[in-house]
């Protein structure tokens, strides 16, 4: 019975090889998180980008071409990920890469820029929207700074008290985590909020009780938690415990429908910033996922996270096929291709996206949602402006 | 084919080739080995960069654990600072490669022996204890020493240079490991067969007896720390150069863990010990990583679980080997060695 | 002086270090019996958290109903550990017994996280979530019970091994394994009996920590890695200093936190109790209970 499994292995292993020689594939690297410190919203990422690609390949791919991913799970271990990037490039020889982690992210910028290859990130933090620094990074959605801004405008606009409102910035103490920090400081510092705290916390799960009290004693009325759901819930019920009455904003990473599932009533009444719709949401981009979902129906989450990588697939496939259609298919070609969209438009999944060829922001709007009775709730709309000197902060 | 000893000299015993094929079989070998840059594709010399980083490191833990018997949980946390040192000395006085090195290797070298300094009165686990917390000292000084390390975000290191000479390509990389990794091994080797090496020895398998018979336990155990620091040390400036990229999460607990699976497989107390043990645990994930995607196609979930298995596999070979063959691979190779050596006999 | 805050640090450090000392008890209890180090004691703790929680969501059992199966799940798998892998290394090299230990909490671990993946599970709802007023602070009932239950398990521990044959007989063979052996006690009963409460000791610092945390994920194994500092603080032999080791840890970390933590911004608390760990060692190389080897040649 094992013989027999094994031998359809190594037959299917033939028999795709000798396909792949037969039809012209175009090789996209997908770096993911699926089992380390970040798979809470790894997972749900990754399987959102290959649930696109799969959608897509199945509709005729790229002018015929399909697109084949090859997926890497490197557990948000940087030596992983440069060692996976080297064998995406020269072994594999993909066109473009769809990776993960502000640090490797961050840590690959200047080697794909000598490489040419496009690299998406789930990581939205504003250091990768300068293309004067970053050149052939992208991401889509609002970046980090930019959602923090509008907590920030949130803040300013609701706050009612005659004293300037108090806030905090609690983050882990990596790329990520600090991403948004050093925006979140400068714009609370020029709407006049006064920004009385800011709290390291551990980065993988843990007690966080000693860093709340700490925080506490400061008593800010709204604080910005930038990390994954599943530290953010951790927070929240220890929060809840202490009877903290500051209000909590969470990241993009940190809203999502996970959120109530984990912190249970430690959840009500907590705000969050998301860059597109959750998963159900009535946008006509919706019907795609329902349709795959229907079709492959899985145990997996299917959230927020999940339509987010969704629409990443999207954009980069549009990337594709705009580079493939001008017979430009190399990572330079690709580059130059997404800096032609304009507007383009996912199906509402996300908020119009635009690339030029100075200015990396896919787009500046997020949205205010809260959890209410469990489910998350849209609150406002939020839009900062595209100020030139914020460009790669 | 040979069969049985015939020393008749103090030196000959004392010889590390046994006969004269041996010698040819490590000639042949050597130039098998520097061959491998003009065919080997890049990422395979990558790994095979990082098995020779690995080899340096492990001989200088198996100095420290397996010869001296101090038990080290600090090995990540000393190819931290030997990697961090290497970047520092490189970036802020712009020394070149071939000072760097060393520079690293003794600032390690350094802090090892102060490391070591607690082990006269601290013995056993509560050693391995206070080397792992040593560990976590370090990581913590590497995140918070910022104008030094880089905080968070880590080093940018630039490539060594010989002149107008660059070593950026795998290949390049591959010659200035191997040359340092075969000096490594070389010197290692001598160091057993003189009273320095030996005085590690004794202290390993009787220390108040070594010291009754006049072996000074302090300075020999701070020599071996610092010995066994410069190696780890090196191997860390290596890793700075091969990785290009050098941040606080390239040296957790669990590469410290790594070292010790790879002396323990391949045989405290032996050098070619380490040497299999480095290959060993270096290329497990990477053959792990292969099957599991060659098996991807009729078994889809195996991917997702390929952190799991990593473990599993690395946990499983480590029981099995401890349980099954203590003395590790080289033991296990001698073992097979001799049976060739000495058949039709049994011994 | 915040004396609220102090408190509330105090507190939380009282039943965090609490739980640490349950899983250094455990250790100890396998060291004191069977000379072995168990290294993959933070896997114990995570395998009875998730036993336990795939017990109570799964099977819909009763929370009794499902500690007792856990319970016996963990003492099993601790007499299975015990007679598979450390009885044919009795006698060897002080680092084999390590790295074993260690390749087994790789196993452990990687097999949980086979089976259930690496999301955090949520842990149902066992103590009413509302928080007592002990004076001036909120304090979860959580927090409460579970320095209760460790007190009681303690105690119970104790008096065990003060009053019952078979403790009596377990520290007979901790002191001298031939002496006992000539006494008629049978000693690989007693390393069975030992690595079997030690597991359900660390079991119950799972539930614990699940039941407080309410959720449970792959950084439960971390605990492993916390109760060495606690172990070598307390002396690896001594109970009573594991209970003391993980009360001073736990109340450090929490303290370092609050106070430290704000001047180095962040970290301290995890770096902490290991430069605690060194300072005790230099005055105190066999920790603070601990007997001191006398070394024979």
């Amino acid at each position: 019975m094992k013989f027999t499994r094994v031998l359809a292995a190594v037959a299917a292993m033939a028999l795709t090889a000798s396909t792949s020689f037969a039809a012209e594939t175009i090789k996209v690297g997908g770096l993911w998180d699926l089992t380390g410190v970040t798979a809470d919203v790894g997972k749900p990422f990754a399987d959102g980008v290959q649930d696109a690609i799969a959608s897509i390949n199945e509709k005729g791919g790229i002018n015929g071409k399909k697109i084949e991913l090859i997926n890497v799970d490197y557990a948000y271990k940087i030596p992983q990920a440069n060692a996976t990037y080297k064998k995406f490039v020269e072994s594999d020889k993909v066109v473009m890469i769809n990776g993960w982690g502000t640090g490797d992210t961050e840590a690959l910028k200047d080697i794909i820029a000598k490489d040419k290859i496009p690299y998406f990130s789930a990581s939205y933090s504003g250091h990768l929207t300068d293309p004067t620094k970053t050149p052939y990074n992208f991401f889509v959605g609002a970046s980090y700074s930019d959602q923090i801004r509008g907590f920030l405008d949130y803040v300013k606009k609701n706050w009612k008290g005659k004293v300037p409102a108090k806030v905090a910035f609690i983050y882990p103490n990596h790329g990520f985590g600090k991403a948004p920090i050093e925006a979140g400081r400068q714009y609370a510092k020029e709407l006049g909020i006064e920004l009385v705290h800011e709290e390291i916390i551990p980065a993988p799960v843990q007690d966080v009780t000693s860093n709340l009290l700490s925080m506490q004693k400061k008593n800010p009325d709204y604080a910005y938690v930038q990390t994954t759901v599943a530290p953010c819930a951790n927070l929240l019920k220890d929060a809840k415990k202490l009877g903290i009455k500051t209000i909590f904003f969470l990241g993009n990473y940190g809203m999502t429908e996970a959120l109530p599932k984990l912190a249970k009533e430690a959840a009500e009444g907590v705000y969050g910033m998301t860059t597109n719709v959750p998963f159900g949401v009535n946008v006509p981009g919706m019907k795609q996922i329902f349709d795959w979902d229907k079709k492959h129906p899985s145990t997996d989450q299917r959230d927020t996270v999940y339509v987010r990588g969704w629409a990443y697939g999207l954009v980069w496939a549009e990337g594709i096929r705009i580079a493939d259609k001008n017979k430009q298919l190399t990572g330079e070609g690709i580059k130059n291709a997404l800096e032609t969209l304009k507007n383009f438009d996912t199906g509402g999944l996300v908020p119009p996206i635009t690339y030029t060829s100075t200015d990396h922001r896919p787009t500046t709007k997020s949205t205010i949602y809260m959890i209410k009775d469990g489910k998350m709730v849209k609150v406002a709309d939020m839009e900062t402006p595209r100020r030139k000197e914020w460009l790669g902060l | 084919m040979r069969c049985g000893d015939f020393k008749t000299s103090y030196s000959a015993d004392m010889t590390i080739f046994e006969s004269h094929s041996a010698r040819v079989m490590l000639g042949l070998f050597l130039c098998l080995l520097f061959s491998l840059p003009l065919y080997t594709p890049g990422y395979l010399l990558d790994i095979v960069n990082r098995i020779g980083i690995a080899v340096i490191g492990a001989v200088g833990l198996n100095i420290l654990t397996g010869f001296t018997g101090q038990i080290s949980l600090g090995n990540a946390a000393f190819m931290a600072i030997g990697a961090f040192s290497c970047g520092y000395f490189g970036i802020k006085f712009g020394l070149p490669f071939y000072l760097c090195i060393p520079l690293a290797g003794l600032t390690t070298a350094f802090f090892g022996m102060f490391v070591g300094i607690p082990s006269l009165r601290i013995k056993g686990l509560y050693l391995a204890m206070a080397t792992l917390a040593a560990h976590f000292i370090v990581e913590f000084l590497v995140v918070k020493w910022e104008s030094v390390t880089g905080g968070v975000a880590g080093l940018s290191i630039p490539a060594p240079k010989l002149g107008s000479f660059a070593i950026d390509t795998d290949a390049r990389l591959f010659f200035l490991i191997f040359v340092i990794t075969i000096m490594a091994v070389l010197f290692a080797k001598n160091l057993f067969r003189t009273k320095v090496g030996k005085a590690f020895v004794a202290i390993r398998d009787q220390a108040i007896s070594a010291e009754v018979m006049g072996v000074n336990i302090l300075k020999y155990k701070l020599l071996s720390f610092g010995i066994s620091s410069f190696y780890v040390g090196v191997a860390g400036a290596l890793v700075a150069y091969q990785a290009k990229i050098i941040s606080p999460e390239t040296f957790p607990v669990t590469v410290a863990i790594d070292y010790l699976g790879m002396i323990i497989i391949g045989g405290l107390g032996s050098i070619l010990g380490s040497i299999y043990g480095a290959v060993f645990i270096t290329l497990l994930p990477e053959l792990l990583r292969l099957s599991t995607s060659a098996l991807a196609g009729p078994f889809p979930l195996l991917v997702a679980k390929l952190a799991a298995m990593k473990e599993l596999v690395f946990g499983l070979f480590i029981v099995i080997f401890i349980l099954f063959e203590p003395a590790g691979m080289a033991a296990r190779w001698h073992s097979i060695k001799s049976y060739w050596k000495l058949y039709p006999f049994s011994h | 002086m915040d004396v609220t805050f102090l408190l509330q640090l105090l507190i939380n450090g009282l039943v965090v270090g609490s739980i640490y000392a349950l899983v250094a008890t455990g250790f100890v209890i396998i060291y004191k019996a069977s000379s072995a180090l168990n290294l993959a004691q933070g896997e114990f703790l995570m395998v009875g958290a998730y036993i336990c929680l795939n017990l109570l969501s799964k099977y819909n059992l009763p929370f009794w109903q499902a500690i007792l199966i856990t319970f016996a799940f963990s003492a099993i798998l601790g007499m299975l550990i015990e007679r598979l892998i450390l009885r044919p290394l009795i006698g060897s090299h002080l680092i084999s017994v390590i790295m074993v230990t260690l390749g087994l909490s790789s196993i452990l671990k990687a097999l949980i996280q086979l089976a259930y993946g690496t999301d955090t599970i949520p842990f149902p709802e066992v103590f009413p979530s509302a928080p007592v007023q002990i004076g001036p602070i909120p304090v979860s009932q959580g927090y409460l019970y579970a320095i209760c239950c460790v007190t009681i398990l303690v105690t119970a521990l104790t008096m065990f091994f003060k009053y019952s044959k078979t403790g009596v007989a377990m520290r007979a063979t901790a002191s001298s394994q031939q002496v006992a052996l000539t006494m008629g006690i049978s000693v690989k009963k007693m390393f069975a009996i030992s690595w079997a409460i030690a597991a359900m000791v660390s079991a119950v610092g799972g539930i614990l920590l699940g039941t407080i945390r309410g959720g449970i994920d792959m950084s439960l194994s971390f605990m492993g890695l916390k109760v060495l500092p606690v172990v070598i603080l307390g002396g690896l032999d001594s109970i009573l200093g594991a209970i003391v080791g993980g009360v001073i840890i736990g109340i450090l970390e929490n303290l370092s936190g609050g106070y430290v933590d704000p001047l180095v911004g962040g970290g301290a608390k995890e770096v902490a109790p290991y430069i605690a760990l060194i300072l005790i060692l230099m005055v105190k190389p066999y920790g603070l209970f601990g007997k001191k080897k006398i070394e024979r040649v």
